[in-house]
């Protein structure tokens, strides 16, 4: 679809024809996000430089009723970030200016484009950091993070995006900036900051964040716990957590997944010959820091598996550098990945992830599985070749049947990727209709006429779910 | 929405098996490298192109993409990617980003030359390219004779007059140009300059005697250095000082006089057959000398040969084994420490082709750090591209410039007196750069601070 | 005779206004859904002016939409209730004709040990919840004053206690929620898991909604693992400025559950020993492992672990530096949560502020010029002030006071708003302050989740 000749005059009125793209060979980068598996060409690219612009694209593409979706650096990996309906893909990532750094008050004002690591680094020197850490955070945006409430290995002390963003300033779908919450982190009224994090770009355009700052722990410690499978090390995570610490990482990586971040640029020396590699990290005041460690190592000697510690911040550094380099080192194994993305509670880690093995195995695919597991978010990541047909089919097929398997026991189908255009159709599976109709009046009275980021999150048309279950899955109406 | 790519191309549609049918096309032998990528996008921060102009189109992961779908046929082999394939610096950051391996640098020379193949560039500008790649840079003689005139011009002061009235295009090179060595620091290396005895052995002032006393044995072995290009005629001083360190490290140093330009700039701007020329008449005169490494003090041709393999597999991939840059064989080696000093604060800046091009990063600084006096300050983002990357600062200078800003920026922040850069592009590039925002720093190659630091214990 | 809601005094001044009549039809409906029992006509109840003399009580969850939906269809605004203690907070409901109580909706309906969740339903009061977890591993972060206070209550006015240092906000801690909204939809959203990004974070709009949007009817929520040692102590911090720089510090230690700095006169009634003299109080409760504990105690100069040399080391933040703290009288901290929720008679205002940290000596002095009293909560920036009227006191007094508190907000570059005022003034004035920018979009998102308008009318701003 392109866009109206009239819309691009406008757009490039704006911008200038240099930030304005619209032929098909240019575009074509922008269709998909770190999701391969879904696609669409938006009709033209546009990069403002300021909310300004911002507003009057926005402004623009209601004139020529065409809608938009604001992108940062496209790394989400639900499909978040394409265009449907020959919409324009608004482009934040020269969004990239830290406005302010307030180490007093433990705060920042950032641009949306501004880079995850990037704005970490800047306020080290206060002594702070920027808590939200994906995986991907050498690379995604603030402003990713905010519409998808990113969240990242360290969630399990320190809380996702929401819990880090104190205000807002929003660019509406009518055109008009909106200044949401306080720097103080509190809320007069009623919370729209915490509404709008999380809302994937479907009720306005972020174009500041504030963010609160924590300061940097002053002790850390990294350990590694070698367990002879997954799900002995999911039942360790599950002892130390019902012991009532509280580390600031829990992550479990199984040996296909070592092998392949091993054989990458982010090898780290992870120990070849375990079946599954616990990491857990652990900070605080120095002097806490050795009892929990005992403490650890002995729930963990339960289940036979042995301890080693990070010997200096270079290898802890290091292992930290693999753990979120695997899902990209997983190219080495096929060319295409899906990285699922689910939440089960805590204690039912064991049987799912058996019950996921068994799916993949029943479909002929190559499981691997690096995942949260303090926090019950697992990430079984299967690795296919998008030109076998069939392989694809089956894909699609085991996925579901994960979803559906984690449902079963009182998880949700993302804990932090979103919803997107993957999952829209599962959304079924977790919430009723009357649910989703509430959610549609939240989107709705946003934008009333559906021209932010359409087609994401909620199923459309609404209930085709209830009227159609054969619409589910990825086999939609092409565009 | 649909799902991505299906039916969308008669090449993918189907049950083409992993790796099955591989599409024809002008980059057809670049596919299966495309598919190496999965998209994670890990890359994007890390590629300067990207961080300047924000576009996806302009970042590693959206050129992959871009090279996949005209492998697939899926648009046509025209001006956007050929633009955007030398928009591209070449400097290889996303290599070092990326988690699955994809070999950036490789596709990008293999899409360059299919560029160059399919006509896709034209005009004055890229056949006085050719003309200066083909005719004059490899060819000692003509090289000679331009830096002699170039030498002139500047002698006469008329660079500064040519630059007022210039085009800009034209006057880069000119701006960009360092200060002609005088001859003398131009004069080739003697092919072999002997190793010093066991500095724990020899006494300070006989450093420079020994420098040329006759060892029966060396001590730690012999290693051939490769001089190039242009860095023989701007940066012989290089040369000289590289040599002599090697010396007082134990190594007898021979330069073979057959050796030519290592094809790295030809390659890059895709004319990969000529490149491949050039490193035939390497191999040739690399085989005879039996040594225990190759050392190469210009990290653009180290890169390259070190991919020799690539060429020329077998013979390529024997050469490229052997292939040193001296700071790593020192780290290796262990430096024997200068009993002189050389005080001052200096930032090391890493080579694209060093540090992403042949993944060496620590090497230089340790060794670095063992120069007493010397005081290694790190700054912010040191291995991000200066802008230099081969002649694009000629061929895409408002670009080069703005990444050489952001370059420059960070390197005030940390108020060096010294930065240091071991290859000759980027010295040109730094050294224009700190003249035009008045920074007091000196810019110089690692060597010539080892050797100022071995030559101070004299004095 | 009125009987006042907990916090909110009753009006001293003038005749109640008459509690309206609920017209038969009406009456009948209601009990049609609800029970018998479910409607029940009692001695009207004031509520910032408004006198409501009939309560609807849903018997569960499922009649809580029909209940609605007659309120709706008989264009009869209700005023949601739960233990009532802060019916008082923001703006007066006029317009509401009749109470509706969540009293019915009220247990546990499960607690997961494994993995430190709990679901209850909004009726259920904190205490009740509390004592559920007494010999758990696991403690419900939520410690707002008033313990009848009932689940729903506080999260549909995002209340805090002391502790919300270390608890942090209601928002934080609530995983997923089950209303029924203003037109009778039921709708979840969240869930029971710690990590989720499953469709909109409707919750959100909830936590702090003033019931404008749904009534809660049960809530998930996040357990915290009780800490394995907790001390209380305090320490005079004088009346210089660099009690602003040491209580920061100090609320900022990373075992600080609970951090106050309480102004002379307050701190008189909460340790009644002590000297106005002595200054301003820091109040603390350190929760945690033992050595982090231990070692914060220590940097607080505690008189016992003063003795001993600082460990070479450690790390003193500046901050602290010449401050002596000693162990708390013991029910201290209970004392500060009641007086977090205290006015001073018929006729107090209480503002509460959030403001940024390092302006809190700013913001205090401009209060304190106003003849308010403060209690502080540095870390958070959060600050109670109250300002005592005479009894004969107009609305300009009020307005002074409400003028002083919006200025040392905006010098502290956050907000005020008005938590405790006489109906008189609190008619008269937006408890918000200046209507928000976020006002039309407020209306709007009213508009789509309760289009009667029947649900706690008027209380937003």
């Amino acid at each position: 679809m392109t866009a109206p000749a009239g819309l691009l005059a406008a757009l490039r009125e704006i911008v200038g024809s240099e930030r304005c793209l619209s032929r098909r060979e240019e575009l074509l980068p922008w269709e998909c996000d770190g999701l391969t598996l879904h696609g669409s060409l938006p009709s033209a690219v546009v990069l403002p430089r300021d909310t300004h612009e911002v507003a009057r694209i926005v402004r623009a593409c209601r004139r020529f009723d065409t809608p938009f979706v604001p992108r940062g650096a496209g790394t989400g990996l639900s499909g978040g970030a394409i265009a449907l309906d020959g919409g324009v893909v608004i482009e934040c990532a020269k969004l990239d200016r830290i406005l302010a750094i307030d180490g007093a008050n433990r705060l920042a004002v950032v641009q949306p484009g501004v880079v995850n690591a990037a704005l970490s680094q800047a306020v080290r020197p206060h002594g702070l950091f920027y808590a939200p850490d994906p995986s991907s955070q050498m690379a995604c945006t603030i402003g990713g993070n905010v519409a998808e409430n990113a969240g990242g290995p360290h969630t399990l002390k320190y809380g996702t995006t929401t819990n880090h963003v104190l205000a807002l300033e929003l660019v509406l779908p009518d055109g008009e900036r909106l200044r949401l919450g306080s720097a103080t982190g509190w809320s007069p009224g009623v919370d729209l900051v915490g509404v709008v994090v999380g809302s994937e770009g479907t009720v306005g355009i972020v174009t500041e964040v504030t963010v609160r700052l924590t300061p940097l722990p002053e002790a850390t410690e990294t350990l590694l716990v070698l367990f002879a499978d997954v799900v002995s090390a999911c039942r360790a995570v599950g002892a130390v957590i019902t012991s009532g610490l509280v580390p600031a990482a829990m992550e479990i990586v199984d040996r296909r997944t070592i092998d392949a971040v091993e054989a990458s640029v982010y090898a780290a020396g992870l120990p070849r010959d375990a079946g599954a590699v616990l990491l857990v990290e652990l900070d605080g005041p120095a002097e806490a820091l050795p009892p929990q460690i005992e403490r650890i190592r002995a729930l963990c000697a339960v289940e036979g598996a042995r301890v080693q510690r990070a010997r200096d911040d270079a290898e802890r550094e290091r292992f930290w550098r693999a753990r979120k380099g695997a899902f990209g080192a997983m190219g080495r194994l096929a060319p295409d990945l899906y990285v699922h993305d689910a939440v089960v509670p805590r204690s039912r880690l064991p049987e799912v992830l058996a019950r996921v093995g068994e799916i993949c195995d029943r479909h002929r695919l190559r499981l691997s599985n690096v995942f949260h597991a303090g926090d019950g978010n697992l990430h079984p990541n299967i690795s296919f070749d998008r030109r076998d047909a069939d392989e694809l089919a089956r894909v699609v097929a085991a996925g579901r049947e994960i979803l559906e398997a984690c449902v079963a026991v009182g998880g949700v189908i993302s804990g932090e990727h979103g919803i997107g255009t993957e999952k829209r159709d599962f959304m079924g599976l977790v919430f009723s209709a009357d649910d989703l109709e509430a959610q549609h009046r939240l989107r709705a009275a946003f934008d009333p006429d559906g021209v932010c980021n359409p087609g994401k999150i909620l199923p459309t048309p609404r209930f085709c779910v209830e009227a159609n279950p054969k619409a589910r899955g990825y086999d939609h109406v092409p565009l | 929405m649909r799902q991505l790519f299906e039916g969308a191309d008669p090449a993918v549609s189907g049950a083409a098996a992993p790796g099955g049918a591989i599409p024809e096309g002008p980059l057809a032998a670049i596919y299966a490298g495309t598919l190496d990528c999965v998209h994670c996008g890990l890359c994007l921060s890390s590629c300067p192109t990207y961080r300047e102009t924000g576009r996806e189109l302009s970042s590693p992961r959206g050129r992959v993409h871009l090279m996949r779908a005209v492998a697939e046929g899926r648009i046509e082999f025209g001006a956007t990617l050929a633009e955007e394939a030398y928009l591209c610096l070449g400097c290889r950051a996303c290599e070092t980003a990326c988690p699955s391996g994809v070999r950036f640098g490789r596709l990008l020379e293999e899409t360059r030359a299919a560029v160059e193949h399919a006509g896709l560039r034209r005009g004055f500008a890229r056949r006085l390219e050719r003309f200066a790649l083909r005719r004059v840079i490899p060819n000692r003689r003509r090289l000679r004779l331009a830096v002699d005139a170039l030498a002139w011009l500047q002698r006469l002061r008329l660079d500064r007059a040519a630059l007022a009235w210039l085009p800009r295009r034209l006057a880069a090179p000119l701006a960009l140009a360092p200060r002609v060595p005088p001859r003398a620091a131009r004069r080739p290396l003697p092919w072999r300059t002997r190793p010093v005895m066991d500095l724990a052995v020899a006494s300070q002032s006989d450093v420079m005697r020994t420098h040329r006393a006759s060892v029966p044995k060396p001590p730690r072995g012999r290693v051939l250095l490769f001089t190039g290009c242009v860095m023989s005629e701007l940066f012989g001083d290089v040369h000289h000082a590289t040599a002599r360190v090697l010396a007082a490290n134990g190594f007898e140093v021979v330069v073979p006089h057959s050796q030519v330009c290592c094809g790295a700039l030809q390659a890059h701007a895709g004319d990969a057959a000529f490149a491949r020329e050039l490193l035939r008449i390497n191999l040739e005169a690399f085989a005879g000398a039996r040594a225990d490494a190759i050392v190469v003090n210009s990290a653009g041709c180290g890169a390259a040969l070190r991919e020799a393999g690539d060429w020329l597999p077998g013979e390529g991939d024997a050469l490229a084994r052997r292939i040193r840059d001296p700071l790593e064989l020192l780290d290796e080696v262990g430096l024997r420490p200068p009993a002189g000093s050389m005080h001052a604060r200096a930032c090391y800046d890493d080579p694209c082709h060093l540090v992403h091009g042949q993944r060496i990063r620590e090497a230089p600084r340790r060794v670095l750090r063992n120069v007493p006096g010397l005081e290694l300050v790190e700054h912010e983002d040191p291995t991000s591209c200066c802008g230099a990357a081969g002649i694009y600062n000629l061929t895409h200078p408002e670009m080069s410039d703005a990444i050489l800003e952001r370059k420059l920026r960070t390197l005030a922040a940390a108020d060096p007196d010294l930065i240091l850069s071991g290859n000759p592009g980027c010295l040109m590039q730094l050294r224009a750069g700190s003249r035009r925002l008045g920074l007091r720093a000196e810019v110089l190659h690692p060597m010539t601070v080892l050797d100022r630091a071995y030559r101070n214990q004299e004095s | 005779m009125p009987v006042a809601s907990d916090d909110t005094p009753a009006a001293a001044v003038g005749p109640p206004p008459p509690a309206p009549a609920l017209a038969a039809d009406a009456q009948r409906a209601l009990r049609a859904v609800a029970g018998e029992a479910g409607l029940q006509e009692h001695a009207p109840i004031d509520v910032d002016g408004v006198s409501l003399a009939f309560t609807v009580e849903p018997p569960d969850a499922d009649a809580v939409g029909p209940v609605l939906r007659v309120l709706a269809e008989h264009g009869l605004p209700a005023l949601v209730r739960g233990g009532g203690s802060r019916l008082g907070l923001g703006n007066p409901p006029i317009g509401a004709r009749l109470l509706l109580s969540t009293r019915a909706l009220s247990g546990i309906t499960e607690l997961d040990v494994a993995d430190g969740v709990l679901c209850a339903r909004a009726g259920t009061p904190l205490r009740t919840l509390h004592d559920a977890l007494e010999d758990s591993v696991w403690e419900l972060p939520l410690d707002p004053p008033a313990s009848h206070a009932t689940l729903g209550g506080v999260l549909a006015t995002a209340a805090v206690g002391p502790r919300h240092g270390g608890f942090g906000r209601p928002r934080d801690i609530v995983l997923g929620l089950d209303v029924t909204l203003g037109d009778g939809l039921r709708a979840r959203c969240g869930g029971r898991v710690v990590k989720n990004v499953t469709g909109y974070d409707l919750a959100k709009l909830h936590i702090g909604g003033f019931g404008a949007f749904g009534v809660l009817l049960s809530a998930w929520l996040r357990l915290r693992p009780r800490p394995a040692c907790v001390r209380v102590l305090s320490a005079s911090l004088g009346d210089g400025p660099e009690r602003w720089e040491r209580g920061l510090a100090a609320a900022r230690l990373p075992s600080a559950r609970a951090a106050a700095l309480i102004d002379p006169a307050l701190a008189a009634a909460l340790e009644p020993s002590r000297p106005a003299s002595a200054g301003w109080l820091l109040l603390m409760e350190l929760a945690g492992d033992e050595a982090a504990v231990a070692r914060d105690a220590r940097l607080l100069g505690t008189a016992c672990e003063a003795a001993a040399a600082p460990r070479p080391g450690t790390r003193p933040s500046d901050g602290l530096v010449g401050l002596v703290a000693s162990e708390a009288s013991p029910g201290a901290l209970g004392r500060l949560r009641a007086l977090q929720g205290e006015t001073f008679g018929p006729v107090g205002l209480r503002f509460r502020l959030a403001v940024l940290p390092d302006r809190l000596g700013a913001v205090s002095e401009r209060l304190e010029r106003a003849a308010a009293e403060l209690l502080v909560f540095p870390a958070s920036g959060v600050v109670f002030a109250r300002v005592s009227l005479d009894l004969d006191a107009d609305l300009s007094a009020v307005d002074r006071a409400w003028l002083a508190a919006r200025e040392a907000a905006r010098a502290g570059g956050g907000f005020a708003v008005l938590e405790a005022a006489p109906p008189w003034a609190k008619r008269a004035r937006n408890v918000f302050g200046e209507a928000p920018a976020t006002a039309p979009l407020l209306r709007t998102l009213k508009h789509r989740f309760d289009p009667a308008g029947i649900l706690n009318p008027h209380r937003l701003p």
